[in-house]
């Protein structure tokens, strides 16, 4: 697990030291809920995530890793490349503790902006990402909606999501929707606080199985260079789910966080 | 369930609607003829074409600064420092220089010679 986060830091300065140039930046306020805004034509940035899964019934902690090399193609739309880690350490027996460190996948990421969270009524998006690993494909379409008024900043995503898992006997086919809502307040230019929630349903052979809720708050720096932004969120009590307890363990964990640093290219 | 996202929307909604995109003013004929004073060349198209760069350039580094947000005068020393970032041309930075100032001085009130 631990040579996940230095590997994902060393190809990041490579990229950065392969590709100097003008400062550019896509500055994220939050980390699970994505903004309107895309990189300018010719812009390009490089992005490392680091997502912690912490908690289920027995030990369980678990790392995503994302490093993502992103691009402005036109004004009004960018594309970004992202290579995938996962590194867990659980239980996976009395007196049994693992740990699994694997490449997960790739991923292509197109972001289209129609409006303008300032300048527009409404900022208006439209995301698609296409992912594919050794295990498991998926696809995602997300609405990108936000405004900020003053110095109040808005974001909402309706998220659908259909992942194919490949099994030895079978392809299982399930389905997603999330619900992201956020907001954020710039304390000072270049730095907000705010609160994000998360709400994620499952769907599995068109039976809904869980809507679970995560809340917590986030915070988002950025300056000259660089730009980061940080959520930390315990799960609440689901909304539905089967069994005991009062959170959804199997699928999702007691608390998660993220961490998203950028720089510029 | 969906309570708190319905009361969510609702805001949202309501910010959107009271805020109309009001806060980068959309060029008008009183826009045009104080540009007129300092840059006798300008048309309501190059002040309309200086906000859609403004909008598109600008907003894809960071959230846009009302142009009333910044005293007139100052808009020039801060694109001087981001049109290379922004990749401006010069005739593009002079576009965009012109909206901004107009619709501050428009907004606040001209700067003090």
């Amino acid at each position: 697990m631990s040579a996940v986060r230095p590997l994902a830091a060393a190809l990041a300065v490579a990229f950065a030291s392969l590709l100097p140039g003008a400062a550019d930046a896509n500055e994220r306020h939050f980390t699970y809920t994505y903004e309107s805004a895309v990189l300018p034509a010719g812009a390009k940035e490089i992005e490392a995530w680091t997502t912690p899964r912490i908690g289920k019934e027995d030990y369980f902690v678990r790392f995503d890793e994302r490093l993502e090399f992103e691009v402005g193609l036109t004004d009004q739309l960018m594309t970004a490349f992202y290579l995938n880690w996962t590194a867990v350490t659980a239980d996976v027996a009395p007196d049994t503790r693992e740990s699994v460190t694997e490449f997960s996948g790739v991923s292509s990421e197109w972001k289209l902006k129609l409006m303008d969270p300032v300048a527009d009524a409404v900022g208006l998006g439209l995301y698609g990402e296409l992912s594919g690993g050794t295990e498991d494909y998926e696809a995602e379409a997300k609405l990108i909606i936000d405004k900020q008024v003053g110095d109040l900043l808005l974001a909402g995503n309706l998220v659908l999501a259909n992942e194919w898992e490949l099994e030895p006997a079978e392809t299982e086919t399930e389905q997603e929707v999330e619900i992201d809502l956020s907001a954020a307040y710039f304390i000072r230019p270049g730095f907000s606080a705010g609160v994000e929630l998360r709400n994620h349903n499952e769907i599995l052979e068109g039976e809904w199985e869980h809507s679970a809720l995560f809340f917590g708050p986030v915070f988002g720096y950025a300056t000259d260079g660089w730009w980061a932004a940080v959520t930390i969120l315990p799960q609440l009590p689901a909304l539905k789910k089967e069994g005991d307890g009062s959170r959804v363990l199997d699928d999702h964990e007691k608390l998660e966080a993220r961490i998203l640093f950028s720089f510029h290219l | 369930m969906f309570t708190s996202h319905r009361l969510f929307a609702a805001a949202l909604l309501v910010a959107a609607l009271s805020c109309g995109g009001g806060a980068v003013p959309r060029p008008t004929d009183a826009h045009v003829a104080r540009a007129r004073t300092r840059w006798p060349d300008t048309t309501r198209a190059s002040l309309e074409r200086g906000r859609e760069l403004y909008v598109a350039r600008c907003s894809g580094c960071h959230p846009l600064h009302p142009p009333s947000t910044q005293a007139p005068a100052r808009w020039a020393a801060l694109l001087d420092q981001m049109a290379p970032r922004a990749r401006l041309t010069a005739s593009e930075r002079d576009l965009v220089l012109r909206y901004l100032t107009v619709a501050s001085e428009t907004e606040r009130g001209p700067a003090p010679e």
